[in-house]
């Protein structure tokens, strides 16, 4: 598209003859090439790579610290043995629960802020200190995050520590140690790091939306929750879905903050799995690998059905490329 | 009533229009009031962990093992000596994060601009099939190849060493993604075409015309690479095993041990150390980085 209009302009520019035109536009498809070169070269060697060896060992028994041992080839075993070891599941549900409940309470934050942000005859004073606020979370190092969350519910933390003084007779007591307490906490933690961005990636979606359907619904008699449910949120429908599958795709390779949290099976995400295969004990390398490559495919799915979603979306497609700014 | 009875039928109505638009007024206002309360209790979650963190990076292990507190003491240099006696090298931490930080962003913004140029600016063959290139890699998370990484690394001999972190900052998809969208918004192609004429070469009206104009979009996309970088853990804790080449976040990881459980002061201290710089750095382009993410809306 953009390319035709480019060699367009260039003939407009030029007064030379059809064949001139012709030899510049040879000459200069070589930059092209030259200025992609870099990019293709680092894709090729630290992306197309890695994967590709991922998916190799995938269908090897490697196992050991010794980078040289290859291993030998038992195709499919890893796979089965990934698919039937019960902690494997076990982590896929302990993801999924932690996801699930983090992903539900952080799109409802942030579309009742979005709306309230977004609400014309509500004039928030003090839109940028508020933004400000609620991205701060999604700054800093999850790792970090995790940590100070860590350091407010263990005995000696915080928590425990206002608890001895105001409540009689309490005891301090290891709150990582149970279940859900441990399993809400993480999940509160990522919803509390990530409905700021949330917030905003609506808020964009609905700075897109016509105003003068507004107006219209205002003369209407609408209010303003009217105007919200039956304007904003249907408008808002693809780039929620794409923010909502986004946020799954990001769920799946949950890694530092339920590591830095809680070190326990209770917080035992898919990537710590992966994690503790490969990289703990006797190295299953192959089981790693080939764990990797499930979530790989599982992700990738996803991914697609996202953009099959948005590219049967035409219209609300359009409003969202014209929030981009595109 | 009496007063009532003697207003026309249109002052009458007027009168109870502007009686209910009172009322609606206040209903208002009550909502309000309480819509700035839920806000303000957010805004009070959202920072309040990092203050308190801040806070008890000043107080010694034993005021926090008593009480709670929202105003700065003095032990502040009493929990660093206690570190340095610990020899946690920060220092060099943060050296590390810093030069990975800035090396995989200026690998990221550069190759990823020059990139977007080519797919904009020049006509040739691959160009489709480079673009959607760029698209499947947005999808695919690349970071689950982490036993084929690892295996790279110590395949071209950067096991323990800081660039296994910033060469690959080289394929970044969603920032190539991102300067396409603006070179196509942002450059017109006949400022191109003149510089041409004037007998410039590519690489230079890449480097000296072009580059200059994009700078708005290479701030934002920048901040960006820094950020993952800079929180960047699962792989540095795996590959980056010396101490010399500790970034921050492995450094936090290594802070886990029992004796800092119980010092609880110092170990805010550190905490603190990590976060202050980010802190810092937001507090001054947190306008710029909330309009990226306005617009990129490409994060996981």
């Amino acid at each position: 598209m953009l390319s035709s209009s480019n060699i367009g302009n260039v003939s407009n520019f030029d007064t030379k003859t059809q064949k001139a035109k012709k030899i510049k536009s040879i000459s200069y498809r070589k930059y092209g090439y030259f200025f992609v070169t870099p990019f293709i070269l680092f894709f090729l060697m630290f992306s197309l790579y890695p994967t590709l060896y991922t998916f190799i060992i995938s269908f090897t028994d490697r196992s050991g610290l010794d980078p040289n041992v290859f291993g030998n080839f038992v195709w499919f075993d890893s796979y089965k043995s990934v698919v039937g070891d019960k902690f494997f599941w076990r982590s896929i549900l302990t993801t999924l629960k932690i996801w699930g409940v983090n992903v539900t309470l952080q799109f409802l934050f942030a579309i009742v802020l979005a709306a309230i942000f977004n609400d014309q005859s509500l004039k928030i004073k003090g839109q940028g200190i508020f933004k400000f606020a609620y991205y701060l979370p999604n700054i800093v190092t999850a790792a970090t995050v995790g940590y100070i969350f860590r350091q407010l519910l263990q005995p000696s933390g915080t928590i425990n520590t206002l608890l001895v003084k105001y409540v009689d007779g309490w005891v301090r007591k290891n709150f990582m140690l149970e279940k859900d307490i441990v399993q809400l906490s993480v999940s509160l933690v990522l919803t509390w790091i990530w409905y700021g961005n949330t917030m905003i990636v609506l808020l964009a979606g609905m700075a897109g939306i016509d105003p003068t359907l507004y107006e219209a619904a205002r003369i209407d008699g609408a209010g303003s929750v009217k105007q919200f449910f039956y304007i904003t949120l249907p408008l808002l429908k693809t780039i929620l879905l794409y923010a909502f599958i986004t946020s799954l795709a990001g769920g799946l390779q949950m890694y530092d903050v339920p590591f830095f949290f809680v070190p326990t099976s209770h917080t035992q995400t898919v990537a710590i799995r992966i994690y503790q295969w490969g990289f703990t004990g006797v190295n299953h390398y192959g089981k790693a690998a080939a764990a990797s490559i499930i979530m790989l495919i599982i992700t990738m799915l996803i991914s697609s059905v996202l953009f099959w979603i948005m590219s049967v979306d035409v219209s609300s497609t359009k409003k969202y490329s014209k929030a981009k700014g595109v | 009533m009496e007063q009532q009875a003697a207003l026309t039928p249109l002052e009458l109505s007027k009168l109870l229009r502007e009686k209910r638009e009172r009322r609606e007024k206040i209903i208002r206002g009550v909502i309000k009031v309480f819509i700035y309360i839920g806000l303000i209790i957010l805004f009070l979650i959202s920072i309040l962990p990092f203050y308190v963190v801040l806070v008890n990076a000043t107080r010694s292990t034993s005021e926090l093992q008593v009480d709670f507190y929202l105003t700065f003491g003095s032990h502040l240099s009493n929990n660093l000596e206690w570190l340095k006696k610990q020899n946690v090298d920060f220092v060099s931490a943060f050296l590390n994060s810093v030069y990975i930080s800035a090396g995989a962003i200026f690998l990221s913004v550069y190759i990823s601009s020059l990139t977007a140029y080519a797919i904009v600016v020049y006509n040739f063959k691959l160009k489709n099939p480079i673009f959607i290139l760029v698209l499947l890699l947005i999808m695919v998370p690349t970071q689950l190849s982490v036993v084929g990484f690892y295996a790279l690394i110590h395949g071209i001999g950067l096991y323990d060493n800081i660039w296994a972190f910033i060469l690959p900052a080289g394929v970044a998809p969603t920032t190539v993604f991102f300067m396409r969208q603006y070179i196509v918004a942002n450059i017109p192609l006949d400022f191109i075409e003149s510089a041409r004429i004037d007998g410039c070469k590519e690489f230079w009206i890449f480097n000296i015309i072009v580059l200059p104009l994009l700078l708005p979009a290479l701030a934002t996309m920048a901040i960006f690479s820094l950020i993952a970088s800079w929180n960047n853990f699962f792989m540095p804790k795996i590959i980056l095993l010396s101490k010399k080449n500790w970034t921050l976040p492995v450094l936090m990881d290594k802070l886990k041990g029992d004796i800092y459980r119980r010092e609880i002061g110092p170990l805010h201290t550190a905490l603190a150390i990590a976060i202050a710089p980010l802190l810092v750095f937001y507090a001054l382009l947190s306008r710029y980085i909330i309009k990226g993410v306005a617009l990129g809306g490409l994060k996981g």
